[in-house]
């Protein structure tokens, strides 16, 4: 498996106060961020659906609605870096 | 139902939520925010039609060819996703049971805030339904309510459930079952 690159050109250079930031370490930190925020959401919702909508057969396919939706979202959103 | 035990001969009559047009209702804002983003290639020949002698193009700038706005709209769907999943998360969960023995009101406010509550049939005083307006008239949904006596809730209400009026009919059928039912002996009393 190759590791997922980022071509340099495609991504704008910043200069931020005396320092420059590498757009690529910028873009990491702040998809690491997102992730996190979505991980988090996705189980506080997956723990509702689970422990007070396991009863319906709505709860699986909610919940996997939710991965499939995020995951197309998410490769969307950085599809444009490849 | 994992936060509400019934009780030994108790069964549950009917399961109910609101119309689901009433979370279509809700998810509507979030349809409208999803499309906005579409607009910004409009957005950008605008600004490039007003200022044509501008350094950069707008229109590469707002396109969607641009992997940093794709990144950003791709970024703002999945907050506009989280948000319609959690309404419509909130809205699954909420319930009313109707049990022979009582009614149990489930309210999903948000995440993390949950109130579950029972009314029994013995302290039900009335239950209204109410339907108001055209399209609660034509796809048959309205708001129950139930007035108790004594009871901490004293009057309950749900909004936008579907057939209000058979809900009435099945609460007050099991009133009049429930009162016909022989007092329980008190032993040791």
């Amino acid at each position: 498996m190759q590791p997922i690159g980022i071509a340099s050109s495609t991504l704008p250079s910043f200069t931020l106060f005396s320092g420059s930031i590498n757009p690529e370490t910028a873009l990491a930190v702040l998809f690491t961020l997102i992730f996190i925020w979505w991980a988090v959401f996705t189980f506080v919702a997956g723990y509702h659906w689970l422990r007070f909508g396991r009863e319906s057969w709505v709860a699986v396919p909610a919940m996997a609605l939710h991965f499939i939706v995020s995951g197309w979202i998410f490769v969307f959103a950085t599809g444009g870096f490849h | 139902m994992v936060d509400l035990k019934l009780q030994a001969g108790e069964q549950i009559l009917e399961s109910l939520r609101k119309h689901p047009l009433i979370v279509v209702g809700q998810l509507i804002p979030f349809i409208v925010l999803d499309y906005i983003p579409y607009l910004l290639p409009n957005i950008g020949a605008f600004l490039e039609s007003i200022n044509p002698a501008s350094a950069f193009s707008y229109v590469e700038l707002f396109s969607f060819d641009n992997p940093w706005v794709s990144f950003i709209i791709g970024v703002y769907w999945l907050f506009v996703w989280m948000g319609a999943f959690g309404v419509f998360t909130n809205y699954f969960l909420d319930q009313w049971i109707v049990t022979n023995e009582r009614i149990i009101i489930i309210n999903q406010k948000s995440f993390w805030d949950r109130e579950v509550g029972s009314l029994f049939l013995n302290r039900v005083q009335n239950v209204e339904t109410d339907i108001e307006g055209f399209f609660s008239t034509i796809l048959g949904f309205g708001t129950v309510s139930v007035e108790s006596a004594g009871a901490e809730i004293g009057r309950v209400k749900m909004n936008g459930l579907s057939s209000p009026n058979h809900v009435r009919d099945l609460i007050l059928k099991e009133v009049a079952k429930y009162h016909e039912k022989p007092p329980v002996p008190h032993i040791g009393l």
